[in-house]
């Protein structure tokens, strides 16, 4: 049998029968894109491994656990391995870490050992990130940024901007919504690419 | 604050809740309104997606080498797994519950296979009997015989297939059985490291009250005992301090003594012994023994020790363990 081939619920089915062969498969498809997001929420390749393992151990463990109906496959991957990497970042900060205030730096894509075509792609992908981002009014980006790649609560957020709460949580939400305009059209046609 | 308000605030923190920026309380007041309401798992999944957006395309970077196999490993590590497709990490592990499944699954062809041997007979019979010799019949023969083989060969492959998993069980109780071993084996060296810890510990005591009693002016050396025929490894100091009349004996080297046996401490003045102490040592061989004393110490002209058969002898015997030769 040729996992490539299966959709990612079918390979989900075939994990929740502790088939390994579907959770590697699984593995090959997302694991760089999950060791990409701690890469840019931790900057620390051991922590990014860890991370790497301990959302590919949720699935194994947990797959019975997915509902469809709750949302798509991947949403369901990237919020355990955002949640696993801020939860990370945050144990980390109490114990006096720190963070930058760049939000480039976490969408920095250099690395020694893509290809040329890799480079081109995740240039591509990059400014399309970026493109997004910069659709939203600055304030807007500027919570999520906090929230998503700096591991910040909603309070801390409004104290550090210095605004009411609930205009932090009217950013959130608005920021949101227009991400999931602006990019799904390429989150749906990568989801199709692969499964 | 009404239950009314705290729905609504709570689905004003949807968005946080989907960037995981809410602290415990708020996702625990998110959590419980998602449990009752629809539109709120509705509205979540959408803000999920928005922020997935940012996750997933991310564009993906070099991982260190050898990952996937460590987590894989991981993965196997945490229960039994079905296939080794892929991996090489770990046989199959079979509960004897699992012998009970793999016995189900040869069930079916069993009965399948009695089934149609009945068939074919019950066939063959009423031919016989009834001299019936028609087409149909011979047709109808020849496939419960094709029917047989292949039940008959399937029933050998499932054999085949039964051997291997025996195989692959044999091996699995041996490997389990030598991880026993083994581990019995750290066991004894974690205790026997154990002690030798606690005997290395003991002996930094001891090391430190005596650098402690020679930087401190007021205790001195009395005299230093070394050990005799009997016990040639064994050598201890006598500390003292004259103004409080407080005294120590440290001994080392010594072998611990059967039960009713005692090491005892005397001081010498000439041909007489007085009985000062008795004492034990550990395992290491070591001891420190405190004790008091009147009078001025340093008119006493040596220490013996003596092994004795019980507690406070008043006549020492004359098994000599340690004593000093001269002051």
């Amino acid at each position: 049998m040729n996992y490539e081939d299966l959709s990612d619920l079918d390979l989900l089915e075939r994990v929740t029968e502790r088939d390994a062969a579907a959770l590697s498969a699984l593995y090959d498809r997302y694991g760089r894109r999950v060791f990409a997001l701690g890469a840019r929420i931790l900057n620390d390749p051991i922590s990014c491994e860890e991370v790497t393992q301990d959302v590919f151990l949720s699935i194994w463990r947990r797959s019975a656990s997915y509902n469809p109906g709750k949302g798509r496959f991947t949403t369901w991957l990237f919020s355990i391995a955002h949640n696993r990497a801020i939860d990370e970042l945050r144990r980390r900060r109490r114990y006096g870490g720190t963070y930058s205030d760049d939000i480039d730096a976490h969408l920095d894509i250099s690395s020694d050992d893509s290809s040329p075509d890799e480079w081109a792609v995740a240039q591509s992908e990059y400014a399309m990130v970026r493109n997004a981002l910069d659709t939203l009014p600055p304030p807007q980006r500027a919570v999520v940024a906090l929230a998503y790649f700096h591991g910040l609560t909603q309070v801390e957020i409004a104290r550090k901007l210095e605004q009411p709460l609930g205009t932090v949580k009217t950013r959130m939400r608005l920021a949101l919504k227009k991400l999931r305009t602006a990019l799904e059209p390429r989150v749906g046609l990568a989801n199709h690419e692969i499964g | 604050m009404k239950s009314g308000d705290i729905r609504d605030s709570s689905f004003e923190d949807l968005a946080a809740f989907a960037l995981n920026a809410l602290d415990e309380d708020e996702r625990a007041a998110v959590e419980a309104l998602l449990a009752e309401s629809a539109e709120a798992r509705s509205e979540l999944r959408e803000l999920l997606e928005g922020a997935e957006s940012l996750g997933a395309l991310l564009p993906a970077v070099e991982m260190p080498p050898g990952m996937r196999g460590r987590v894989m490993a991981v993965a196997g590590r945490d229960g039994p797994i079905n296939t080794v497709d892929g991996l090489g990490e770990r046989r199959p592990s079979l509960q004897p519950d699992a012998w009970e499944r793999i016995r189900g699954l040869f069930r079916p062809a069993r009965l399948a296979l009695a089934s149609a041997v009945a068939a074919l007979i019950a066939a063959a019979a009423l031919a016989g009997f009834f001299g019936i010799q028609t087409s149909n019949l011979q047709q109808e023969t020849e496939r419960l015989v094709g029917e047989v083989d292949s039940l008959g060969s399937e029933l050998i492959t499932e054999k085949a297939l039964m051997a291997e998993i025996e195989q692959s069980l044999a091996s699995f109780q041996s490997e389990f059985a030598s991880n026993e071993i083994e581990s019995g084996q750290r066991e004894a060296e974690i205790s026997n490291l154990r002690q030798t810890n606690e005997a290395l510990q003991n002996a930094l005591r001891d090391q430190m009250w005596l650098t402690y009693v020679s930087a401190n002016r007021s205790w001195q050396a009395a005299d230093w005992l070394t050990g005799g025929v009997s016990a040639p490894k064994a050598h201890a100091t006598i500390v003292v301090k004259q103004d409080t009349q407080e005294a120590a004996l440290m001994v080392a080297g010594l072998t611990q003594l059967q039960p009713e046996r005692v090491y005892q401490l005397w001081l010498t003045s000439g041909e007489e012994m007085t009985p000062v102490v008795s004492f034990q040592v550990n395992e290491a061989g070591a001891a420190r023994v405190p004790f008091t004393f009147s009078g001025n110490i340093f008119s006493y002209d040596g220490a013996v020790v003596t092994v004795e058969t019980g507690q406070n002898s008043l006549a020492p015997s004359s098994y000599h363990v340690l004593g000093t030769e001269s002051r």
